[in-house]
């Protein structure tokens, strides 16, 4: 067991690796950048916010001189041994330093005629990828995930995802446990009177919200019962408290998030229920005279339920990833938004930060469900008689 | 009914392709909360003889299909009533509402997630923080030139470059320290300092010296041109003549940061914890993403005026939200949020005494690519610019009141500047058509198509494939439409490649030069790849004109200089809607969308009732500052 265990956690290290990584390079492939907003900005500009987040730094001239004119201009990629600019020395003598590497070039430092020192910035370069993407990795493994561009450097990635993450665990843990509770009453009690009405009800109803998207469910509801009927604060979230105003902004968002998996689970452990009590072990309980409750309980059910526990696995990656579409709707300050966000900004830090903090999420998920069905399964755990 | 705005798809969620086959008016989840309803079952527990395969029911099917699209359909309609039906009698009923007891604004607001007056940059940081924080001078209720706060006068010199600026005496941060020269001083270079990266630098430009000093060019801050003579007097060197630089010591880069404050907590300095301001406001709670709140400040200098005792700025990202808000009275003032897209015609067409569509220094236009044909010639250009009925356009698609463009410059600098923009050509299709065949392209002969780029967004492709349909009629040239994330779309434009380009300039500042400026040869927004030294030579001139007659007539130049030459082809300007609850007065109308929270107040009984009986009352312009 515990090689099992060592050997999962550090697949699940290389998987985060591999995950981070790809998500790394998609993110610099993507056109546009952190600094492109709706106008462009001046490329001094651009340089000083590049140089904050370590995307930028100085070349120094290595010459002291008057500058006669740059010969590269701002955006654009030079060669190594390309001049980048013309210097009359002290002694009148003209040179034209030039590039040791190459590199873009992302804003020129003055203009003609201004005196420079030998280590006065001539231009900022951009840093290169590879040497962002060693210093990324080097940080993550340190668990430091850097500043956000969204608060232009004043808020790390880390006290974002530390204010938000509660509340979107928060979210899913109330959208699970509601999700468990009906989905699995719904379809034991199904699967024990298939064809009856009540099952009938159950599995439309299930067909029907397993047929709804949140986007759909969630709008729709807040129309109900918000806008309409207003029960309800029209979205917002409040602390952790069991009064009314606390409780009752939660209700359409965990009911939204949850009903979908709910119809789940219910249709998953009414067949899980079908196919277990016409087996032999469901049929020698009862032939040793067992009550039907027992029989139900301990031997039907805790078979029965084995599909819906290896579906916790893609649920809760589903509940996590669903409720970004539920975060937005019913205005959840929640960790989904940055999903989002992040990436259409181009927040490269805040991007990593979430793909690292829900890969590590789903990687545990799916660790945990493997244990789970262990305990539950005397075949998977390899010691039954 | 409000399907929230787009957000990407519903990553992950499932999906299945099955009818709906239901049985009618049973709720789920109210079917099954008790396991109690498991007991009293009416039908004995039946052993299934096979699995799950036997179809639940099949005999039953045909009647249970019908049922459940009816009840979608009644639902449907029950809504759609619900929604729309309401519309024709909500004005009535926001004019029935009781003026509230309560001093307390709330409104609906995009998040902000620093408040660093150096750096805010977007619109909802900005109307907030300029509540908190005031300037030299600060803007007016409605249009009209800017009045004193932190100064009581300035002086400027014949030449237009130098400003003396004297401070009010006796003003203090909200912590009762005083508010010197320095402070202005210290502040100003700070926003210049390249450590700072303030993305809002570039508005100090203005500032002789600041330029150099924010490139890192020179490194003595006392090269940035402002200086304290003594502790009420602020001496301001600029690098041109600027007549709008009143307004610009209204922008938020402008404001005095507290010195001791910064020093002493560094970049949590403008948390509600630490924060010392010298607005009519105090920030008092900021949770980004969710709610902020400001209160009076007693020690602000024009503490009696200021009606408000409380704000709360609920924020969201969402106008549907934001919407919903203002709809059940959560929030006063819809924010500066926007008016959900399928609502907006519904409200304007409604009559609704709270709906208001304001001018907005914004314009839209199609960058032309000069220098790739066949957009190179500029017949071409021209005959394109008159194929489009920008009218019709307005008229039926935009619907929103928005004025048409034949300039970039949009038609609000009459009040302020005594400047009429010039009127270009309108819709002329015969015209259109005798151009294009002088350029030798007869009915879209030899004409390759064109490709015309833009970015995602439900407004911005009717205005292409409107655009599309007008120029295949109007000249039988055919147009290919390209969409692409507002990303790519810069990247694009900021490559050149492409014949024709969506594109915008809202002001920087409030002046005609603003527009102009994107068409410099040297502008990183000329994404026509204009290049006229006759045009540069005239925004030069402009820059360096203190008279505003012969500025005016400058301007007209350049303007004539752009029709002749068609490297855009302008749309519209903007315009901006939204609801505000019919008791708030002293938001007025200002043409940069700048409301300070310091004017408002409620209607007075008396104004009420006014009001009721369907009376606009607007709160006059203050007398500006000189």
């Amino acid at each position: 067991m515990a090689r099992f265990l060592l050997r999962r956690l550090l697949a699940g290290f290389v998987t985060l690796w591999v995950v981070a990584s790809l998500s790394f390079g998609l993110m610099r492939l993507a056109p546009g950048g952190p600094f492109q907003r709706d106008k462009p900005l001046a490329p001094a500009v651009e340089a000083n916010l590049r140089r904050t987040f370590g995307l930028a730094a100085d070349v120094p001239s290595p010459v002291a001189g008057t500058l006669v004119r740059f010969l590269v201009k701002p955006g654009q990629h030079v060669l190594e041994r390309q001049p980048v600019a013309e210097i009359r020395l002290q002694n009148g003598q003209m040179t034209q330093p030039s590039a040791v590497a190459d590199l873009e070039v992302i804003a020129l430092t003055g203009t003609p005629g201004r005196v420079l020192r030998a280590g006065d910035p001539l231009l900022t370069r951009a840093t290169s990828g590879w040497a962002q993407y060693r210093h990324a990795m080097w940080s993550y493994a340190h668990l430091d995930f850097g500043v956000t561009y969204a608060s232009e450097g004043t808020e790390t990635v880390m006290a974002t995802l530390a204010k938000a993450f509660p509340v979107s665990l928060e979210l899913g843990f109330l959208a699970l446990l509601l999700a468990l509770l009906l989905g699995v009453s719904a379809g034991l009690v199904s699967g024990l009177y298939p064809n009856s009405r009540l099952d009938h009800v159950a599995m439309t109803g299930a067909l029907l919200a397993v047929s709804m998207s949140s986007i759909v469910l969630g709008p729709l509801l807040k129309l109900i019962f918000c806008v309409q009927l207003r029960w309800f604060d029209v979205g917002g979230w409040q602390p952790l408290a069991l009064d009314w105003p606390h409780v009752q902004v939660k209700i359409l968002p965990v009911l939204t998030l949850g009903l979908i998996y709910a119809a789940w689970f219910a249709r998953l452990t009414r067949a899980g229920m079908l196919e277990v009590v016409r087996q032999d072990f469901v049929r020698t309980a009862r032939a040793k005279g067992l009550p039907e409750r027992l029989v139900v309980l301990r031997h039907a059910f805790r078979a029965a339920i084995l599909p819906v526990v290896s579906f916790l696995g893609p649920a809760l990656a589903g509940i996590v990833t669903g409720s970004t579409v539920i975060e937005q709707v019913f205005q959840v300050p929640g960790v989904g938004e940055f999903f989002v966000t992040s990436a259409v900004n181009r927040d490269y830090p805040m991007v990593m930060g979430t793909v690292v903090l829900y890969s590590s999420l789903l990687i545990l998920a799916n660790l945990f469900v493997d244990l789970l069905q262990a305990a539950l399964d005397p075949r998977v755990r390899g010691d039954h008689g | 009914m409000g399907i929230e705005q787009p957000l990407g798809n519903a990553h992950g969620t499932p999906k299945l392709t099955k009818i709906i086959q239901s049985p009618p008016q049973t709720d789920f989840s109210l079917q099954f909360s008790g396991s109690n309803a498991v007991r009293p079952l009416p039908k004995p527990r039946q052993q299934p003889k096979i699995a799950v395969a036997a179809p639940d029911g099949a005999r039953r099917l045909p009647r249970m299909r019908q049922a459940p699209l009816l009840l979608l359909c009644l639902l449907a309609l029950t809504f759609l009533a619900l929604a729309c039906g309401r519309e024709a009698d909500r004005g009535a009923q926001l004019l029935a509402e009781r003026v509230p007891a309560e001093r307390h604004l709330l409104f609906a607001s995009g998040g902000m997630e620093f408040l660093d007056p150096a750096k805010v940059a977007e619109t909802a940081g900005h109307h907030l923080m300029m509540n908190v924080f005031e300037g030299l001078y600060v803007y007016n209720r409605g249009e009209g030139p800017p009045v004193p706060s932190m100064a009581t006068r300035h002086e400027v010199s014949a030449d237009g470059k130098t400003w003396t600026v004297h401070l009010r005496p006796g003003v203090t941060w909200s912590d009762g320290v005083p508010i010197t020269a320095r402070d202005f001083v210290w502040s100003w270079r700070r926003v210049l300092d390249p450590r700072t990266a303030s993305r809002a630098a570039q508005l100090l430009w203005f500032l002789d010296g600041a330029q150099a000093y924010n490139e890192g060019a020179v490194t003595d801050p006392e090269t940035v041109g402002v200086h304290a003579s003594d502790d009420q007097t602020l001496v301001i060197r600029l690098k041109n003549p600027t007549p709008f630089f009143l307004d610009l010591l209204c922008e938020m880069q402008y404001v005095p940061t507290p010195r001791h404050v910064v020093e002493k907590w560094g970049d949590a300095w403008s948390t509600p914890a630490h924060i010392v301001s010298n607005g009519p406001f105090l920030l008092v709670k900021h949770e980004n993403r969710v709610v902020s709140e400001l209160v009076k400040n007693p020690r602000y200098w024009d503490a009696q005026d200021v009606w408000l005792d409380k704000i709360t700025v609920l924020h969201t990202e969402s106008d549907q939200t934001a919407f919903d808000w203002y709809e059940v009275g959560k929030t006063q003032w819809q924010g500066d949020t926007s008016l959900p897209v399928d609502r907006a015609p519904g409200l304007r067409a409604s009559g609704r005494p709270d709906f208001h569509s304001d001018p907005k220094l914004c314009s839209y236009y199609f960058s032309v690519r000069v220098d790739r044909p066949p957009m190179d010639d500029v017949r071409v250009r021209k005959a394109v610019n008159l194929a489009i009925d920008k009218e019709r356009l307005a008229l039926h698609i935009l619907r929103g009141g928005q004025p048409v463009a034949s300039n970039t410059v949009p038609d609000l600098f009459r009040a302020s500047h005594g400047y009429t923009p010039l009127v270009g050509d309108g819709f002329d299709p015969e015209r259109a058509r005798r151009l294009l065949a002088d350029a030798g392209h007869a009915g879209g002969q030899g004409l390759a198509p064109l490709t015309l780029y833009f970015n995602t967004g439900e407004g911005h492709r009717l205005i292409a494939e409107f655009v599309q349909r007008n120029l295949q009629e109007n000249l039988g040239v055919q147009v290919q439409l390209a969409n692409m994330e507002w990303g790519s779309l810069l990247k694009t434009l900021l490559a050149g490649d492409f014949a024709i380009g969506r594109s915008s300039w809202c002001a920087d500042y409030p002046d005609p030069l603003t527009f102009l400026e994107v068409f410099h040869s040297q502008s990183k927004a000329n994404y026509s790849g204009y290049k006229s030294a006759e045009y540069d030579g005239v925004l030069a001139a402009i820059q360096a004109e203190a008279d505003m007659q012969k500025r005016n007539a400058l301007l007209r130049r350049a303007e004539e200089i752009l029709d002749r030459d068609m490297p855009l082809t302008p749309l519209y300007h903007y315009t901006w809607s939204y609801l505000l609850r019919p008791f708030v007065l002293g938001y007025e109308r200002h043409a940069q969308d700048m409301h300070p929270l310091k004017y408002v107040r409620w209607a007075t009984p008396d104004e009420w009732t006014r009001i009721q009986h369907g009376a606009v009352l607007h709160l006059p312009p203050l007398p500006g500052g000189q």
